[in-house]
């Protein structure tokens, strides 16, 4: 029993001192006279263990501080080498584990993200390439693995003029279908829908929650709103939110991607990227096999 | 290499279980559980040290160089010899001159502002 209250001591001193002091208390339990001084010599030793071993704790701490205090002072260069070692480390540990966070552990921030996949091409050079539109309509028309398929373009820019300083803006052209695929609301006005892909439609355009706060002061009356981007007068439509971070952190606004005619002509012009929601239950391979059944020589891959 | 022994006065005030040790082992080389019951004696029961209490303060002490811990058997007829003894160092004797001189001073000062009784 004495034995186990001694645990309440850090090892190295119950190594030291535990043997005596069991005998101490040997010696005190033989003297006590009668059950009542037997018992009060054990609520005696229980009380002082407790607060000894406590403060005990604190003078090893307080001995490895000091003893590290002072081997740090006596070899300075090799204190300073640790110190930017270790926040070399520190440092490199947290930026993986950051990177790691967003591309592994998290999940991508749209609805039901298990279901979402990107469609490449593939050529004899190359495993993975954009899409052509003649083969993206293709599948989108004929593929029935799929609940929504849409396209958008990445490293759009334009000039923002007339809305206070000029400015440079990163943005994508998307389809009307793609903000379903990913499941994303804007947090004011509407989406695009397929009458705003049409050859000839009037200008829309949805703008970042970061574009909104800083270019035009968060206006509660942004929607309708008129601007002109790369002389192209643009009806604000709505503004997504702050979570809605696609295809980069850093995209201002998303325009309708508009085909020409002819743009269905030439299988090899591929540049857009294809994202499309799988219905429940299918699987990769079948959406795959069947995406290779409609455009053979595409040999498309999801991922 | 030995570090010097640092001014007594740097030690100061004493715990006071650890000034009871130092007396308790000022004429005599003792073990912990001689030193408890010295302890008791000298002040008529009024000072008991619990075990902990005196293996802590004697570890500090060893630390502070007050103690020394001797192979040496004082006692032999009565000696355990898994038992530790322990003894004072000069320094330890410096450091409770030290400590007695600052109470002296202390019950002067308790004197002079008739919180002590004057000397008879």
């Amino acid at each position: 029993m004495h034995r186990l209250l001694l645990r309440f001591y850090p090892k190295s001193f119950r190594n030291e001192y535990g043997e005596e002091m069991r005998r101490v208390f040997e010696r005190r339990r033989r003297d006590a006279g009668g059950p009542l001084a037997l018992a009060a010599v054990w609520l005696g030793e229980i009380s002082d263990t407790l607060l000894t071993a406590s403060r005990v704790h604190v003078d090893i701490l307080r001995q490895d501080l000091r003893h590290t205090r002072r081997s740090l002072t006596r070899s300075r260069g090799f204190a300073l080498a640790a110190v930017v070692v270790t926040a070399l480390g520190v440092g490199a540990t947290t930026a993986v584990f950051s990177i790691a966070d967003h591309v592994l552990i998290r999940p991508l921030p749209f609805a039901d993200p298990s279901r979402i996949v990107k469609i490449w091409e593939s050529t004899p050079e190359y495993a993975r390439m954009d899409v052509s539109p003649a083969n993206y309509r293709d599948w989108k028309n004929a593929a029935a693995s799929f609940a929504s398929m849409g396209a958008y373009t990445e490293g759009q820019t334009a000039n923002l003029v007339g809305s206070g300083d000029p400015a440079r803006l990163n943005g994508s052209d998307v389809t009307a279908e793609l903000m379903g695929v990913l499941g994303a609301s804007p947090a004011r006005g509407r989406v695009f829908d397929p009458s705003d892909d049409r050859a000839g439609a009037p200008g829309t355009v949805l703008i970042s929650d970061a574009l909104w706060r800083l270019r035009f002061g968060a206006d509660p009356a942004i929607v309708g709103r008129h601007i002109n981007l790369n002389n192209e007068s643009c009806t604000i439509i709505g503004v997504m939110p702050a979570s809605f971070q696609f295809p980069s952190r850093t995209t201002d606004f998303w325009k309708p991607i508009r085909f020409e005619a002819d743009a269905f002509e030439e299988r090899t012009n591929l540049y857009l990227r294809v994202l499309a929601r799988l219905k429940p239950g299918v699987t990769h391979d079948q959406a795959r096999a069947e995406l290779t059944m409609i455009a053979p020589n595409a040999c498309a891959v999801c991922s | 290499m030995t570090t010097p022994d640092p001014a007594p006065a740097t030690l100061l005030p004493l715990q006071p279980a650890v000034f009871h040790i130092l007396m308790a082992v000022a004429d005599d080389d003792r073990h912990g559980y001689a030193i408890i019951q010295d302890v008791a004696e000298r002040t008529d029961g009024a000072v008991k040290l619990s075990a902990g209490t005196l293996y802590r303060s004697i570890q500090r002490m060893l630390d502070d160089g007050l103690l020394v811990e001797i192979d040496e058997r004082p006692d032999p007829e009565e000696d355990d010899e898994r038992r530790r003894y322990y003894r004072i160092t000069p320094f330890g004797r410096a450091v409770a001159r030290a400590e007695a001189h600052r109470l002296t001073n202390l019950v002067k000062l308790a004197r002079a502002s008739g919180f002590a009784p004057k000397r008879a």
